[in-house]
């Protein structure tokens, strides 16, 4: 089972993202900061999806890192923000999407798939749309 | 006043010496010329007289004038020749700023402004534009003699005799009311950011619902789940309105242009909006092809903003026509509903953040006065204008007109 890592610093949010993604087939590694995604010391995700609002740390900041880390810099990363304005932020940093809160689950969930299905040629699972 | 310097000597002259006069003749002209030339010195008298009052009011205007510029204390009045250094510098100035008039009479006036403003040339461009336009508004951070910055709003005007002499410039400190605009706008990007994010929760969860009860062909949860979804998608819609507003007033509102059909996008615009009616028929006319180049989810959020408007400003139903033309000056949209329309007084002011028309017959309608604000915002920020027609009582269409590509 593909594995994404979600960092968000709401945990109601958490709770949705856990939700949407484990129907749609994944499994799921949920924090709340981004420390830890600034060291190493983490099992390495098939996907990142990444806040700019985290606790203690700025997502465009981890997003950044993780581009630069010779061991991350392939794993497409999808920042969320509450704000439009993070789209631009978000692609100077290296994100390879922006998603704006609130979004449609299917319009996530078909971005999430445009990534892992064309990562690798032998997906085991289908949407369920 | 008589010629009484004239020395050139001739026949007729009342006090010219020839040897055909004789002495009587030439007493009575000469009490003549005296009596002339008392005349004239009161004349002289009088004109001087005339100048020494002309001088005393000149000099208690003058008075009047410095101690009226003296008394404006919480107004720096500042004088500059043409080339902006400093001719005169009231109290107003100097409690403002912390230099006294002795530290910068004859100095060069843009000491006011701040390193960035003056490595940006804002001080000479000011004074250009005073005499360019006649006026230059003068409004951000200056700073103190002391270093410390205040938020200033001012205006500079040339001043002319048949020349321009120089400038004048009067401000105010707004700091305070500054920072409290800051804190208002702050508070509604924060509280706005803050809100989409249960919001995003909320939604998801529906529509988590939504498929359940599809599934298990509970139409009638079903029906309620997607009503919730509607008043969810008003909230966010609210929401977004929110944070453009302070955008706007932050400068941040961001325009990025595309060329697109503006025919494909009203089209699906309209498409999205007939579902929400069932009393109004929405029709479009207008060429196949129309390319455009704009901000194309702007243009949405316009187009979506005006017809929303002609659907709830005509409860009554009826048509509503969207117009797409090329006019003279650019393409040209207008969306017409046969509502209430809009009164003649307060035509000028919809366009204003947060105004609404309020109708005394039928209550008030929902909203918060911020869409034609945005509307308005949007289309001047892509170089073109929006403006309303409309009678009381006959509808109103409401038009807007994009320029054409260069090209």
């Amino acid at each position: 089972m593909k594995n994404i890592i979600i960092a968000d610093d709401d945990a109601g949010i958490r709770d949705v993202f856990k939700l949407i993604l484990e129907r749609a087939g994944y499994s799921v590694t949920m924090y709340s900061g981004g420390e830890t995604l600034l060291t190493n010391d983490f099992t390495l995700p098939d996907l990142f999806v990444i806040d700019k609002q985290l606790s203690g740390v700025d997502g465009l900041v981890v997003c950044e890192s993780l581009k630069h880390n010779q061991l991350t810099k392939n794993i497409p990363v999808i920042m969320v923000s509450a704000s439009s304005y993070v789209a631009r932020l978000a692609k100077e940093v290296g994100a390879d999407e922006f998603v704006e809160k609130p979004f449609k689950i299917q319009t996530f969930i078909k971005l999430i798939e445009k990534y892992l299905n064309n990562t690798f040629n032998n997906h085991e699972y289908n949407s369920e749309e | 006043m008589p010629d009484f310097f004239n020395t050139k000597k001739n026949k007729n002259s009342t006090i010219g010496f020839t040897a055909e006069h004789n002495l009587p003749q030439l007493v009575k002209e000469l009490q003549i010329a005296n009596a002339e030339l008392k005349e004239a010195r009161r004349a002289a008298l009088n004109i001087m007289e005339d100048a020494i009052l002309a001088k005393e009011a000149l000099h208690t205007s003058e008075e009047r004038l410095r101690i009226t510029l003296e008394a404006a204390v919480d107004f720096a009045i500042i004088n500059t020749n043409n080339e902006g250094i400093v001719q005169g510098w009231n109290s107003g100035a100097e409690k403002m700023f912390g230099y006294t008039p002795e530290e910068v009479m004859g100095k060069p006036s843009d000491i006011i402004f701040t390193e960035e403003d003056k490595e940006a040339g804002i001080p000479n461009k000011e004074m250009e534009t005073a005499r360019i336009k006649g006026k230059a508004m003068d409004e951000r951070w200056h700073q103190r003699k002391d270093g410390s910055r205040f938020f200033m709003s001012g205006v500079m005007r040339p001043i002319y005799d048949s020349n321009l002499l120089g400038y004048v410039k009067i401000a105010r400190d707004m700091t305070e009311q500054k920072l409290l605009e800051q804190q208002k706008d702050e508070f509604i990007s924060i509280a706005s950011h803050e809100l989409k994010t249960p919001v995003t929760s909320i939604k998801a969860y529906t529509e988590f619902l939504s498929d359940t009860f599809k599934d298990a062909h509970d139409e009638e949860s079903l029906e309620l789940i997607n009503k919730l979804n509607t008043q969810i998608d008003r909230l966010t819609k609210l929401i977004n309105s929110l944070l453009d507003t302070t955008k706007i007033a932050e400068g941040q509102f961001i325009i990025q242009t595309e060329k697109f059909n503006l025919k494909t996008l009203i089209e699906n615009c309209i498409k999205e909006l007939q579902h929400t009616t069932n009393l109004h028929k929405i029709i479009l006319n207008a060429e196949e092809k129309i390319f455009i180049t704009a901000d194309k989810e702007r243009i949405i959020q316009v187009i979506t903003n005006l017809i929303s408007n002609a659907i709830k400003y005509s409860p009554k139903a009826g048509e509503i026509l969207v117009n797409i033309v090329r006019a003279k000056d650019g393409i040209q949209v207008s969306v017409k509903d046969f509502g209430m329309g809009i009164p003649e007084d307060v035509k000028d002011r919809i366009f204003d953040r947060f105004y609404r028309v309020r109708n005394a017959l039928i209550n008030t309608y929902p909203g918060m006065g911020l869409g034609l604000y945005i509307s308005a915002t949007i289309i001047k920020r892509l170089g073109g204008k929006i403006w309303v027609e409309s009678k009381q009582g006959n509808g109103s269409t409401f038009y807007f007109v994009l320029p054409y590509d260069n090209e």
